[in-house]
């Protein structure tokens, strides 16, 4: 396994760190996954997960570009004026470029968290290159289902209670953030477009259905709105399948804080790509060296 | 920014490199930052490559690396058994920053316990300057127990009930897994700012002033920031100082003068040996200062 630092797009201000895998394990023509930044965490990822995926991915065969979207990490700002586009999906295209160039991969694969999986829902809707995507903790819309297992189902848990005083005694003995600036905090780091609509999600998946991308969605109980593997079927009536994917982490948090919980994670998305892309998928060119190399 | 991976190919580590900006760019003008470990790494992460671009504007060369194990550097957190090997790393970062800026030596600045592992490393190194401590860990007795408390309620909190790590051989704290090794030797690093020759810098909470008393070689700045290293809320939240690491740019560049002008009276010797003139008197915020028993 190798980690090389490659710089790219406008004024060379992005900044990624690439993992290849060793020549021995490398699958040749497999597609390169493309991590994003979860919320403003820098390219390693909240407690190092994205470094733990891209080095097991290593280990698998594949390569990895952890990616600083502009303005965030070490990647500079974009400073030309834009009409309103979602700049991670110039910069992650400048990504994809940079890897077609050097790498000599023309697929790809997008991973991300939070504000991380909206980003790669919208950049895997406008580029034809990447044959699938990881979503953790991505666009979700509560359901009924959701409202039955989630505020009904933890009202009969009797941890709910215990939690809820413990927490208010922990407010008493810290300078815990009250409820409305709880509220406040969390409404600032809501990342994601306020107007996105259930159909419009579900239009965009079919279409991705039909252009055989395969996915995979991932979500943690720590997310407060999402409950239970079933509400994926609820939110866009798609069945999971082979090609679309669905698992739920019912002891993780939404960041994944635990060392157990990244490895559960970091598994999981190892074997999904090992099967979704290890077997042989014709080479799109032979790899080339790389430039703009640090 | 330039950034390298710098050191031996099976152990390298991440270096951001920020180059000198200003007119007053000089070679010697070089800073290595010490960033904290664990969580703390990552939540000061933007403050720290903020402060490196202050730096940078004011004429001054600054490299900031991870350890190993930590970041973008090779290995993991549970592989490093000893914090020399942390120290080892920043002596190789400085002599990485002092070859890519054609400098003799550098200032250290240590976040939290990067304060403690520069000062270590200024206690032992010829190549090291100065030293600002922001925040540094003087108590690593104290740190580990409030690292420790906090983890235990995060999982006393969690949706279910778990454990984590915690037998002879390992720990998990905060979402990081230290080896029992490490935390052994961690919780016994002793700080001793009144043993370093070098001029020292302490940025700290006003509630902390008392763990420093007066000394010709210390000077000492009451930041008047929150205490958000000990709240699990603030885990995940980003530590955002810019205002204090402003006024940290703003002595960086006053010592590096003070030293620029020591030498040119034209003592020869280092000043680590020598003892370079006191720091500026204080004026408001900054008063002199030594260390003497940390109150948290």
């Amino acid at each position: 396994m190798q980690e090389t630092v490659v710089q790219f797009g406008p004024d060379q201000g992005l900044l990624g760190i690439l993992t290849t895998p060793h020549d021995s394990v490398r699958i040749v023509g497999a597609p390169i996954a493309v991590i994003i930044n979860a919320g403003i965490v820098h390219r390693i990822g909240p407690f190092g997960l994205h470094v733990k995926m891209a080095r097991q991915l290593a280990e698998a065969g594949f390569s990895t570009l952890r990616l600083d979207l502009s303005g965030l990490g070490d990647s500079l700002p974009r400073t030309e004026k834009l009409g309103g586009e979602n700049r991670a999906v110039l910069d992650v295209s400048d990504a994809l470029d940079f890897l077609q160039a050097n790498q000599g991969s023309g697929r790809f694969v997008m991973l991300g968290l939070c504000s991380g999986a909206f980003n790669a829902h919208q950049i895997t809707v406008q580029d034809d290159r990447i044959i699938g995507a990881v979503f953790m903790d991505g666009i979700v819309f509560r359901t009924t289902g959701y409202f039955w297992r989630h505020t009904v189902g933890r009202l009969l848990k009797p941890r709910t209670y215990r939690n809820a005083i413990k927490r208010r005694s922990l407010a008493r003995s810290q300078k815990w953030v009250t409820e409305d600036a709880a509220v406040e905090l969390a409404e600032s780091e809501f990342f994601f477009a306020d107007d996105i609509q259930q159909t419009e999600i579900t239009d965009d998946l079919n279409r991705l259905i039909r252009r055989d991308v395969s996915m995979l969605f991932l979500y943690t109980d720590g997310y407060d709105d999402v409950c239970g593997i079933g509400q994926f079927q609820e939110m866009y009536g798609i069945t999971p399948n082979a090609q679309v994917q669905v698992d739920y982490f019912p002891k993780s948090e939404h960041t994944f804080r635990l060392v157990e919980n990244r490895s559960v994670v970091c598994t999981r998305i190892a074997n999904w790509y090992h099967e979704r892309f290890g077997s042989s998928h014709a080479v799109d060119n032979s790899t080339q060296p790389l430039q703009e190399m640090v | 920014m330039t950034p390298y991976f710098f050191g031996k190919t099976q152990q390298q580590l991440f270096g951001a490199l920020h180059h000198a900006q200003s007119s007053k760019s000089e070679a010697h003008r070089t800073v290595v930052i010490c960033p904290p470990i664990g969580q703390e790494y990552v939540r000061s992460h933007w403050c720290l490559r903020l402060l490196a671009r202050q730096l940078s504007r004011k004429g001054i060369n600054v490299l900031r690396p991870d350890y190993r194990g930590i970041g973008d550097s090779a290995g993991t957190n549970e592989e490093t058994t000893s914090i020399k090997q942390w120290h080892q790393d920043v002596h190789s970062a400085i002599e990485f920053a002092c070859e890519q800026t054609d400098s003799q030596n550098v200032m250290l600045i240590g976040l939290r316990y990067g304060g403690a592992i520069a000062s270590s490393v200024a206690a032992e190194s010829s190549k090291v300057n100065s030293l600002i401590l922001w925040e540094p860990v003087i108590d690593a007795v104290q740190y580990l127990q409030s690292q420790r408390a906090m983890h235990k309620q995060m999982i006393d909190l969690w949706v279910c009930k778990l454990k984590t790590a915690n037998d002879s051989a390992r720990e998990e704290i905060l979402g990081s897994v230290y080896s029992r090794q490490l935390l052994d030797e961690l919780e016994n690093t002793v700080v001793d700012l009144d043993a370093i020759d070098q001029p020292q810098f302490i940025v700290d909470l006003f509630e902390h002033r008392g763990a420093y008393t007066v000394n010709q070689m210390q000077r000492f700045m009451p930041a008047e920031d929150e205490n958000s290293w000990t709240n699990l809320q603030f885990l995940e939240a980003g530590w955002l100082r810019a205002a204090t690491a402003r006024q940290i740019a703003l002595m960086a560049d006053e010592m590096f003068s003070r030293l620029r002008n020591y030498n040119q009276l034209g003592l020869k010797q280092n000043p680590i040996a020598a003892r370079v003139p006191a720091l500026p008197s204080s004026d408001g915020a900054i008063s002199t200062a030594t260390q003497s028993t940390p109150t948290y």
